[in-house]
């Protein structure tokens, strides 16, 4: 009862707010009593046929990076060399995780990556595209090359990488990363 | 008008209590998070000189960036190492600018192209036609006074070398068409002579002598001149006529050799501080200046010997003259000591020989000894037992009691002393080697009543 006594102001002033909201959506929402007058209404805006090489795009960067953080468990650098173009930027870098794992011993092993929704941006021109995307890893930190684990599975901050992509031989192939 | 406002309202008001009723998806922007490789350009000092070196920041994410220095040759421990190419020098303002390729050593050597922390020492591509195919990681340009860390003479930045400039002065200017002409050179070193060697062979706290001089004249004659520290030289050359009147040119080489600090990468990337030593040629034509090669050091050609003293009557042993000369033969009496005073006799002396010219020869001393031979007939307490050693001035003793043995043909046969001496030769430039020659002492064996015959 006491409760009831403290609480009936602000319970009586939510109701007021609830009663005189609905009145307002009857009001705006009600059929108009206006004379339907004929009047033209706007063509339909014709929706963009996506670009099918965007997908091909956010495919070779998922591949890419996915294999990035797998050579930091495997301590091999070769997959992910061979999704770059030779003797770039991102082929040097893609032996980072590598070089840590050999020259710290212990490294981050990823079981998954979650992509944030929304941070993908792709833009594209002739044979090349620029790639900026955000992620964050979920796993744990390990000793290399034990790789016994030295904490709980967990989720890292975000990481957000920006590539250059260029189509050569037929596929994508990773040429810079953030360089 | 009226329903679209409240429609608008209404929209807000419901946005706003959804927003406050579910908590966000946090995007934090996170400026660390990125994988990355930057290199920053550090100085390290030794006395005036600065030594440039590259530190490699490698971020992986989550654990942030990890630094380490960037050596110059295949690190023991550490993945990235880096080679360094002079591209270019400005003379007068004494700037070189380097190409610098990082690789890593865990990954097949392969290029790596870190962010610089300068933008200024981007990667480029060489202007010129020395390296027309390698496109570097990294182009740094050093000031005067700056010398990159861990790089060897050879490998520093040689060409500068040349920019060291020898001044020359030939009198008179003219070689005469009729009459021979005598010419005088005289020559001096520029004022930033040790700055430049220094600059060109990455060494700090520099000393340097000049070791010999080639002067190659008008008429294809050479002349060769011994040390002269830091001095120029003069001297004189009588060329023939020539067919026309033309200018004296003379092209003068000074030989020089450089002692200082280099500053290099130990196994593990640390920086240590190592003595180092070049040889270089300067001079009065900058294609004539270069790296030298290395100074040939001839060693002596020597034979064992020894200064002798025989026991007198009363049965002491003198002290040896300081002027005897050592000989490779002595005399002794029957009976009595024989005190050899082991010395190395120098046949020729060693030399010193620059662009196959010897400019100068060694001193040859002789450090200790190793008797190699059997017991003789010296009383206990005084014989030099076999394998003994010693110095210079400590005798080896010997003493015969017998008569001279004979050969076949009744010719008296010499005892033999065999020795090892231990030499140190030291060439003008403070360069030495140790040598060891093995070798007899043969004793001629004299007694009373020996007959004498012939």
């Amino acid at each position: 009862m006491a409760l009831l006594r403290r609480l009936w102001l602000p319970l009586a002033s939510l109701g007021v707010v609830a009663a005189l909201m609905a009145t307002m959506a009857v009001l705006a929402f009600r059929p108009s009593r206006v004379h339907p007058v004929a009047h033209a209404s706007a063509p339909p805006h014709p929706t963009p046929t996506p670009d099918p090489r965007v997908e091909e795009v956010k495919s070779a960067v998922r591949t890419f990076i996915q294999a990035f953080w797998d050579s930091a468990k495997t301590g091999n650098p070769d997959p992910v060399d061979a999704l770059t173009v030779p003797d770039s930027q991102a082929a040097g870098n893609a032996g980072i995780p590598n070089a840590f794992d050999r020259m710290e011993h212990h490294n981050f092993m990823a079981a998954y990556i979650e992509y944030m929704p929304g941070s993908w941006m792709v833009s594209l021109t002739d044979g090349k595209a620029e790639v900026s995307v955000s992620y964050r890893l979920y796993g744990h930190d390990a000793e290399w090359p034990s790789l016994h684990p030295r904490e709980p599975d967990h989720f890292t901050g975000v990481l957000t990488d920006h590539l250059e992509i260029v189509f050569e031989h037929g596929r994508w192939l990773v040429n810079k990363v953030n360089g | 008008m009226m329903r679209q406002l409240i429609r608008l309202i209404l929209t807000v008001t419901f946005t706003s209590v959804v927003m406050h009723a579910v908590p966000p998806l946090q995007v934090e922007a996170d400026s660390e998070a990125q994988i990355s490789a930057v290199a920053t350009l550090r100085a390290a000092s030794i006395g005036s000189t600065v030594f440039d070196y590259y530190e490699l920041s490698v971020t992986q994410p989550p654990y942030g960036s990890v630094r380490h220095s960037l050596p110059t040759h295949r690190p023991g421990r550490y993945c990235f190492y880096s080679t360094w190419t002079l591209l270019r020098i400005n003379p007068v303002e004494h700037t070189r600018k380097y190409g610098v390729v990082v690789y890593d050593a865990c990954n097949h050597d392969r290029q790596v192209f870190p962010v610089p922390a300068n933008p200024l020492d981007g990667a480029c591509q060489p202007d010129d036609n020395l390296h027309p195919s390698i496109h570097f990681s990294l182009c740094p340009s050093i000031g005067p006074g700056h010398a990159p860390a861990g790089l060897a003479p050879a490998d520093c930045a040689a060409a500068a070398v040349g920019y060291t400039t020898l001044d020359a002065s030939l009198s008179p200017p003219l070689l005469d068409p009729t009459i021979p002409t005598p010419l005088t050179l005289s020559t001096a070193f520029a004022a930033d002579t040790t700055q430049s060697l220094a600059e060109g062979s990455c060494l700090a706290a520099l000393s340097w002598t000049t070791l010999a001089w080639t002067i190659r004249w008008p008429d294809g004659a050479s002349t060769s001149l011994g040390p002269s520290g830091q001095q120029g030289i003069t001297t004189t050359h009588t060329v023939p006529p020539t067919s026309t009147p033309q200018a004296a040119t003379v092209v003068a080489v000074a030989h020089l050799h450089l002692h200082g600090l280099g500053l290099d990468f130990d196994p593990s990337g640390s920086l240590v501080v190592v003595p180092r030593d070049a040889d270089v040629d300067v001079s009065n034509l900058t294609t004539a200046a270069h790296l030298a090669s290395a100074p040939l050091y001839s060693p002596p050609l020597l034979q064992v010997a020894a200064v002798p003293v025989g026991q007198t009557a009363d049965g002491q042993l003198p002290t040896p003259l300081a002027s005897t000369s050592p000989l490779p033969h002595a005399v002794t009496l029957r009976g009595r000591l024989l005190a050899l005073y082991p010395r190395a006799r120098v046949l020729r002396p060693a030399s010193l020989s620059v662009d196959g010219v010897v400019v100068a020869t060694g001193s040859t001393s002789t450090v200790s000894w190793t008797y190699l031979g059997a017991p003789t007939d010296a009383p206990p307490s005084q014989a030099t037992p076999s394998g003994a050693s010693g110095s210079p001035t400590q005798p080896v003793l010997v003493q015969y009691n017998h008569a001279a043995r004979l050969d076949p043909s009744g010719a008296p046969l010499d005892e033999t002393v065999p020795l090892r001496l231990v030499t140190t030769t030291t060439f003008p430039d403070g360069h030495s080697e140790t040598d060891a020659v093995d070798g007899t002492i043969t004793v001629t064996i004299y007694y009373p009543a020996l007959a004498d015959p012939g």
